[in-house]
């Protein structure tokens, strides 16, 4: 079984480094990260908040997309086109190969982040500016956000089309990354509807600003190190339980 | 279950859900045959009669709306069903991203628990047998549909199984390569392997087929030995004759029919050419009378 997984994860891992559409997205979000060192050296003040700011935002966008991308076509992309079918008609069950396919585009998505990370790590190293503290945990709780992403997008792929998955993945994200406002909602909403709505949603989609810690490190505040295994048994868990649900889908159902 | 049975077909049916407002559409209704080991079996129908999808519930990828399917025994939507078989689908669905040895690996891989201990051909005898030795450090994307049929071929075989289930495998191949997989798929049936394919290419099938399953709409319309097929429809005799300066034809069901109404024919004076049964294809059986229409 452990076998099995490992050698659909590494051929995931194969076929989406040579995926030319992902490598083109991370050349494109090298040279945005780029760009944040020509940004913080047009201004006179502050330019490494600049720079951080911006980079974190970079980086965090660009892992974010990638993960997204990578999601749609590991899973759904692979029903469309039905690559999967001389996967899984061999004697091996469904949640093996998805689970196989969600390590290596994990691992892909890890790759990725650490290839921007270092990237965004050089051009600080450039400016002769130092690595501000929470540096490394800020990107790794950005590293947890695009597993979640990842997840997400695994979990609609499971049931939907490669464009709807995508779709609902985004929605989730952008609810995600807004999910203080849900419960101000939940709270505080005109209507009895609204405020159901928002409390469904702030229960059941993923509160990925526990996730967001770029101001904290940017501006050079106490890191909560807390948040480091707070987040990391939270994203395990939402994982998790995205993987399971995925497997719930994608066992039940028919194959085009 | 008999011991040579290599799948079961038990009164089959799949019902297709067309959106919340069209309703449903059955693809498949009742369809109950046996394919035995050491065969080569043919699958028949036009395009839509429900071949492909009983292939996709024979290999789990679809579970049946009634009924059931067995290989060797276990219940297709059991994943250990799929231990014996070699699948080739109907489109070449690959990674195209990988070369064609990392391709057969990572098959081989991901069989590596069933196949612990056999001994299994390497990866350069399959591109060989499936004729395509020089490729294997080539990109899948850049292969022709041909290739890419017989690569798939060669990852069907890659655990030498007992059960090799190939869906229109001749599609995308140039007559030459037709000519070849026919070969092969013989060729493997002669070592012991039973072949479960389907076409709508009946020649393909007429000549190498033992025994062939014929669908249409989704219904079994026949299944038993092609000889017999043929024969049953070769009671048909015609005779040929000159009756008033002009040539006639005249078709006779029966053998002792036909004797007769050449006796009467030849007792009126009309001189008969010639006499003898009406040689039917597999596709004038099949399809003749449609194809008249």
């Amino acid at each position: 079984m452990a076998g099995v997984i490992f050698a659909i994860g590494l051929n995931s891992w194969k076929q989406m480094v040579r995926d030319r559409v992902f490598c083109v997205v991370l050349v494109a979000a090298l040279l945005m990260i780029g760009f944040s060192y020509l940004l913080a050296t047009l201004t006179i003040v502050e330019s490494r908040k600049i720079l951080l700011d911006f980079g974190f935002s970079a980086v965090s966008m660009a892992s974010g997309m990638a993960a997204l991308y990578i999601g749609i076509v590991s899973m759904a992309r692979e029903i469309e086109q039905r690559t999967i079918y001389s996967v899984v008609t061999k004697p091996i069950s469904r949640s093996a190969y998805l689970l196989g396919k969600f390590l290596g585009s994990a691992a892909v998505v890890a790759a990725a982040h650490l290839l921007l990370a270092l990237n965004l790590a050089g051009i600080l190293w450039l400016m002769g500016e130092s690595l501000p503290a929470g540096f490394a945990s800020c990107l790794f709780l950005m590293l947890l956000e695009t597993w979640i992403i990842l997840g997400l997008a695994f979990l609609c792929s499971s049931f939907s089309s490669s464009v709807l998955a995508a779709g609902i993945t985004i929605a989730l994200f952008l609810i995600g990354r807004s999910n203080s406002s849900l419960l101000t909602i939940a709270e505080k909403g005109l209507t009895p509807g609204t405020r159901a709505l928002a409390r469904f949603l702030y229960y059941f989609t993923p509160n990925l600003e526990r996730f967001n810690v770029r101001d904290v490190v940017a501006y050079g505040r106490p890191f909560p190190e807390e948040m480091l295994w707070t987040g990391l048994a939270y994203a395990a868990a939402f994982v998790a339980a995205c993987l399971a649900a995925s497997c719930l889908f994608l066992g039940k159902r028919d194959l085009p | 279950m008999s011991d040579q049975t290599a799948i079961r077909f038990s009164g089959l049916g799949k019902v297709y859900k067309e959106g919340l407002w069209r309703g449903s559409k059955p693809a498949l209704k009742d369809v109950s045959f046996d394919v035995m080991q050491g065969q080569i079996f043919g699958f028949l129908g036009a395009n839509g009669a429900g071949k492909t999808t009983s292939i996709k519930i024979a290999l789990g990828l679809q579970s049946a709306t009634k009924g059931k399917v067995e290989i060797f025994g276990i219940d297709s939507s059991d994943a250990r069903s799929r231990a014996r078989v070699g699948f080739l689908p109907e489109r070449p669905y690959y990674h195209l991203n990988l070369n064609a040895q990392e391709f057969l690996n990572f098959h081989r891989s991901i069989r590596s628990a069933h196949d612990f201990g056999k001994k299994l051909p390497g990866n350069q005898d399959l591109l060989k047998l499936v004729g395509i030795p020089d490729v294997g450090s080539r990109l899948l994307r850049n292969f022709s549909k041909g290739m890419l049929q017989r690569v798939g071929l060669a990852q069907a075989l890659i655990s030498d199984p007992d059960l090799v289930i190939l869906d229109e495998p001749m599609s995308g191949l140039d007559p030459v390569g037709r000519r070849e997989v026919r070969n092969l798929l013989v060729d493997l049936n002669r070592a012991g392997k039973t072949i479960f394919f389907s076409s709508h290419i009946l020649s393909d099938i007429e000549s190498i087929c033992q025994r062939i399953a014929f669908l249409e709409k989704g219904e079994l319309k026949y299944c038993g030995k092609i000889d017999d097929l043929l024969e049953s429809h070769s009671r048909e005799y015609e005779i040929l004759y000159r009756e008033g300066g002009k040539m006639l034809r005249m078709n006779v069901s029966g053998k002792n029919e036909a004797k007769a109404a050449v006796e009467k024919l030849w007792s009126r004076g009309a001189e008969v050419e010639s006499f003898g049964p009406v040689h039917h294809s597999l596709e004038d059986v099949l399809f003749g009378e449609k194809g008249a229409r």
